[in-house]
Order: structure tokens, then C-alpha cells, then sequence
């Protein structure tokens, strides 16, 4: 189990290396290309829009795993330590259940556009590679989740021996 | 409907769940419970709030400041700041809260600023005898400044929910920014001029102050580059903020010699996972949004607001009571992306500015950075001397009241804030 998730961080870093590597270079390019050289590129912004459309969700997954998201804490601290681990727990319930909803749902959309063959205006890019990092990310995040919640119990057990 | 999108929004914060996950759970509920919409609406509108040119300009602030930092820049601004104001009576509360506004210019986001200037300002002012939530608190609330002076991630969210001009917005941040770190200096210096704490022993030097300029100048030529970029019409905030990357790792790799290519993936993952976590709110928050849209609440709310007073200047001090409130429970980027279209065309409607009024939001915003319970500039600093939230809630009171004054100062002469942005924008 660990040595899985310990793979799928690395693979997440390094997706994220490389989107963010080209989409700084494309933005780049577009700027020197038309000021220095007079060219108007339209692929460049078009290409790094979608890019951050998978960094997002992908960082956002990468996220999970960092406890990088942020929420308002004060109140569950204040709970007694039994109940205050149930507590736990049912968040981890509820973004999970959140995160699977928008997958699976997304599979809705990614259905369409393939059914459609809908293209990008600029780059002719099939519309569904886009709006696959939204299905990538949030199925990564209820991996994330999940792993969090196993974490979590195995913490809660240690915790209650020592 | 609408009592079911807060109801459960409510409920879900109040667990401790993330903002991102509250906000979006809230919304499916009330979608799911509440109407016959297809749940697919939810990722198209979170796919739609993410497929953005503009809001590409947070990922390059986020990399762009994390690069500089990496590359040494936040020692040498603390140096310049030092020999600047290190020999007054609190020199080095003051030092910490120049630098803030230095590397403001530099940075977008709050939490950031902190940790790169807190993380080295904090230890060595509880080293020089200074009072430890004292310390900490100062350098919380002055990270808050990393939001107000350009470039800023909550103005460029600002600038595409309101379809207002981003350059225009920065540059009504610029004098904001320092109204209120001066009134976050007064206060440092009034708390410490009684308790005692001294400045750094040196007097004022010229010469030093220019040698340690000079060390600082290439730092200082970043937001030069990236505001005068977006003014003279060169390019727009996101390729401005791309190419301020490009800037930051050419300086930190050529000249100040202190970054690597080695270093380089680290902060490229870790500015993507900020990246992340923003524009993920962002996403879930325009989904919330969308519904209260489509109830049409913001008339419901515009309507009642109306009742109550239809003078600028009674709508802009409820507006800042009411977002002082919301700021303290709510994210920035959410809370502009949900309450900035429900206001906005009010405040329109009655004379004000959208610039003036933006900039107004985010300092107030701003604030709610250092209060609990959700005070994300407050837990930074609270990790870095390790001291508890009790304590630094306590020691930051004096310095909100200083900044809620500097934000009325701005609201009633709104030429502070207009002033450079219509000089320049003629």
C-alpha cells in the first residue's frame, strides 16, 4: 500500500514538473515572439490555459497527500479527543464522497466531448484531453483521500496502545 | 435552495473539512437535494474556472517569488531594510515590516511573505530580546502586505470575476500598501518604545544603506519590470508574471549565484501544489457561486442592502464591517469570487470605483489573513517560533486595530488609492 502511494507521488511530481516547465516556456516564447520578433502566436496561450486546467487538479491531489488544503480547524480542536477522531473520520467520508462525485460525473462530460469530437480553436486538440485532467485529479484525490483515511486509522490504533 | 447551499456549507466547515471540499459538497447537496440540474454541471463549471489566461498569472507570482526567495533575495531586502530603519527604537520590528513591504512587490500571496521573511525575522528578533508572540504577531500581519502591493493573487482573482483591469487594480494597490504598513510601523514603534526594545546600535549610514541598495537592486528591478511592463502596455499581468519567472532565475542562477538547477524541481512542485490549492477553491468557490447566481440571491441581497442606505459612503462602511466579519471565516480568493459579483454591481450603481472598490476588498481581506479562525498568516508564523495560536491571536490585536484604521483612512479619502491608477491609466 505505502510503496503504491510512494510511487504515485513521485509520478505526481513529475507531471507537475514538466506541465509547469512548458507552461512557463510557452508563456515565455509568446512574449519574446511578439515583442522582439513582431509574431503573434496562438497556440501558446491556448496550450498553457489547459495546462493549468491538469495542474490544478493533479497539484491539487499532491495536495491531499501534504495536508496543503486548508480548512477552519478551530472548532474540531475544541472537541474531546474520542470525539474529535470520529470527527475526523467523517470529514475524510465527506471528501471523498465529493471528490468521487465530481470523477465520476466528469466521465459524463469526457463522454460527450469524445462522443461530439469537439476540437480547441488554436491547437485542433481533441476538447477531451483538457477536461481529462479534471477526471485524472479528482480520481487522484479520492486515492489521496482514501490513503489519508488509512493513515488516519493506523494513527488512532497506535495512539490508543501507547 | 439557498438554505440548503448554507446550511450545509456551515456544517462542513465547521468539521474541519477543507474550504475547497466545503464549498463544493455544499453546492452538490443543494443541487442534488435541491433541484433537477445534472450533478456534470459541477466539474464543466470547475473545469471552466480553471481553464483561465488570467488566473495563469498565480502559478508564475507563486514561482516567480519562490525562485527569488530561493535565490537569496529575501536576506539582502531585510539588509537594505535594516540599514534603513535597524537604529530606531524597535529596528528591528520595523526592518521586519519594510522588508514585508519590499518583498510584497515580489510576492502575491500572504503566507508566502510570511515564511520568507518571517521564517529569518522571527528568530532573530526573539534573539535580540523581543517578546516571542510579539514578534511573531508583527511578522503575520505584515506578510498580510504581500496581498495589498502588486503584484497580488486575491487582485488578479478580483480583476476576472469583476472584469476590471488587473494592472489597474496593482496599481491602486501600491500606495494602500503602504498606508497600512505605516500604520503597522506606528504601532510596532508606539508598543515598543514601551517596552523598551532598542535598535540595532549602528546609526544611520548613507554609505551602508548604498552598498547594501546596490546588493538589493536587482531584486528591486523585478516589480520595476513587471508593473512597468503591464503599464507601458508591453504585455498582460499573466505574461508579465511569466516573464518575472524568467527574470527571477536568470538572477538567482547568473548573479546572486544561490539558486540551482538541482533546487529547481523542488520549488517547481511545491509552487504548483500552491498553485493547486488556490485555484482548486477557486474552482469549487465559482461553482457556490453559480448557484447563488441562479437563485438570484444577489438581487435578493442587493435589494435589502439598498433598503438600508443609499449613501456611498454608509454602503462602504457596511461593506468593510461585513467583510472583516467574512474574512475572518472564509478564504480570500473564495470569498471575492462569491461575494465580489453580489456587490460589486451595487457599489457601481452608486458612484463607487470598481478599482477603488477592489482594492477596498482586498485590504479588508487582507486582515482577516491574521484573524482566527481562519487565519492562514497566523498559523505560518505560528509554525516558525513554534508558540501557540492563543498567544499571537492576543499579541496581533493592536496591530488589526492599526490596519482598521489605515482601511478607513483609505476608505474616506479614496484619492489615495485612486491616485496613481488614474495618473497613469489617462
Amino acid at each position: 500500500m505505502r510503496k503504491v502511494f510512494n510511487t504515485l507521488d513521485k509520478v505526481e511530481e513529475l507531471i507537475l514538473i514538466l506541465l509547469m516547465t512548458i507552461m512557463t516556456v510557452s508563456i515565455v516564447i509568446q512574449v519574446f515572439s511578439r515583442t522582439i520578433l513582431s509574431i503573434s502566436l496562438s497556440w501558446t496561450e491556448e496550450i498553457s490555459r489547459f495546462i493549468l486546467v491538469w495542474v490544478t487538479y493533479v497539484g491539487a491531489s499532491l495536495g491531499v497527500k501534504r495536508g496543503a488544503h486548508i480548512g477552519v480547524e478551530a472548532f474540531s480542536m475544541l472537541l474531546p479527543k474520542k470525539v474529535r477522531q470520529f470527527v475526523e473520520y467523517i470529514v475524510l467520508v465527506l471528501c471523498i464522497i465529493f471528490t468521487f462525485v465530481v470523477f465520476k460525473e466528469s466521465l459524463v462530460i469526457l463522454q460527450t466531448q469524445m462522443f461530439t469530437g469537439q476540437k480547441s480553436a488554436a491547437i485542433e486538440l481533441p476538447m477531451w484531453i483538457p477536461y481529462l485532467g479534471v477526471t485524472v485529479g479528482t480520481f487522484l484525490m479520492t486515492l489521496r483521500f482514501i490513503e489519508q483515511f488509512y493513515y488516519q486509522i493506523r494513527d488512532n490504533k497506535l495512539g490508543g496502545k501507547i | 435552495m439557498s438554505t440548503l447551499l448554507f446550511a450545509s456549507f456551515v456544517i462542513i466547515i465547521i468539521l474541519g473539512a477543507p474550504i475547497a471540499v466545503s464549498l463544493g459538497l455544499s453546492s452538490m447537496t443543494a443541487i442534488y437535494l435541491g433541484t433537477n440540474l445534472p450533478l456534470a454541471l459541477i466539474p464543466q463549471r470547475m473545469y471552466a474556472a480553471a481553464d483561465s489566461f488570467p488566473l495563469m498569472a498565480i502559478p508564475f507570482f507563486m514561482l516567480a517569488g519562490a525562485l527569488m526567495e530561493y535565490g537569496g533575495i529575501s536576506r539582502r531586502l531585510i539588509n537594505l531594510a535594516d540599514k534603513l530603519v535597524g537604529h530606531l527604537t524597535g529596528g528591528l520590528a520595523l526592518v521586519g515590516i519594510i522588508t514585508c513591504m519590499f518583498f510584497a512587490a515580489i510576492s502575491g500571496s500572504g503566507p508566502a511573505t510570511v515564511a520568507a521573511i518571517g521564517g529569518i525575522m522571527i528568530p532573530s528578533m526573539v534573539r535580540a530580546g523581543y517578546d516571542e508572540s510579539f514578534s511573531s504577531a508583527v511578522m503575520a500581519i505584515a506578510g498580510s502586505i504581500g496581498v495589498i502591493i502588486p503584484p497580488s493573487i486575491p487582485m488578479v482573482t478580483y480583476g476576472v470575476v469583476a472584469g476590471a483591469s488587473i494592472g489597474a487594480i496593482f496599481m491602486g494597490g501600491i500606495a494602500a500598501g503602504v498606508v497600512v504598513g505605516l500604520s503597522l510601523m506606528i504601532m510596532a514603534y508606539y508598543i515598543s518604545k514601551k517596552r523598551g526594545y532598542g535598535g540595532t546600535s549602528e546609526k544611520f549610514s548613507l554609505k551602508e544603506f548604498l552598498i547594501a541598495l546596490k546588493e538589493a537592486f536587482w531584486a528591486i528591478l523585478m516589480p520595476v519590470i513587471i508593473l512597468g511592463g503591464i503599464y507601458g502596455g508591453i504585455f498582460t499581468p499573466t505574461e508579465a508574471a511569466a516573464v518575472a519567472v524568467a527574470y527571477g532565475f536568470v538572477i538567482g542562477l547568473f548573479v546572486y549565484k544561490e539558486l540551482s538547477f538541482k533546487g529547481l524541481p523542488k520549488i517547481l512542485v511545491n509552487a504548483a501544489v500552491s498553485t493547486a490549492t488556490v485555484m482548486i477553491i477557486i474552482a469549487s468557490a465559482s461553482v457556490f457561486g453559480w448557484i447563488l447566481t441562479s437563485e438570484r440571491i444577489p438581487d435578493t441581497i442587493a435589494k435589502s442592502f439598498m433598503a438600508l442606505t443609499n449613501s456611498p459612503v454608509m454602503f462602504m462602511l457596511l461593506i468593510n464591517f461585513m467583510l472583516l466579519i467574512v474574512g475572518t471565516f472564509m478564504e480570500t480568493n473564495a470569498a471575492i469570487i462569491i461575494l465580489a459579483p453580489i456587490f460589486l454591481p451595487l457599489a457601481v450603481q452608486l458612484g463607487i470605483n470598481p478599482i477603488f472598490f477592489g482594492v477596498i476588498v482586498v485590504v479588508n481581506l487582507a486582515i482577516g489573513m491574521v484573524t482566527p479562525p481562519l487565519g492562514v498568516n497566523l498559523f505560518v508564523a505560528c509554525g516558525i517560533q513554534k508558540i501557540s495560536i492563543e498567544k499571537i491571536s492576543k499579541a496581533v490585536l493592536p496591530f488589526i486595530v492599526a490596519n482598521v484604521i489605515a482601511l478607513l483612512i483609505l476608505t474616506f479619502v479614496p484619492d489615495i488609492i485612486m491616485f496613481l491608477p488614474s495618473v497613469l491609466l489617462k
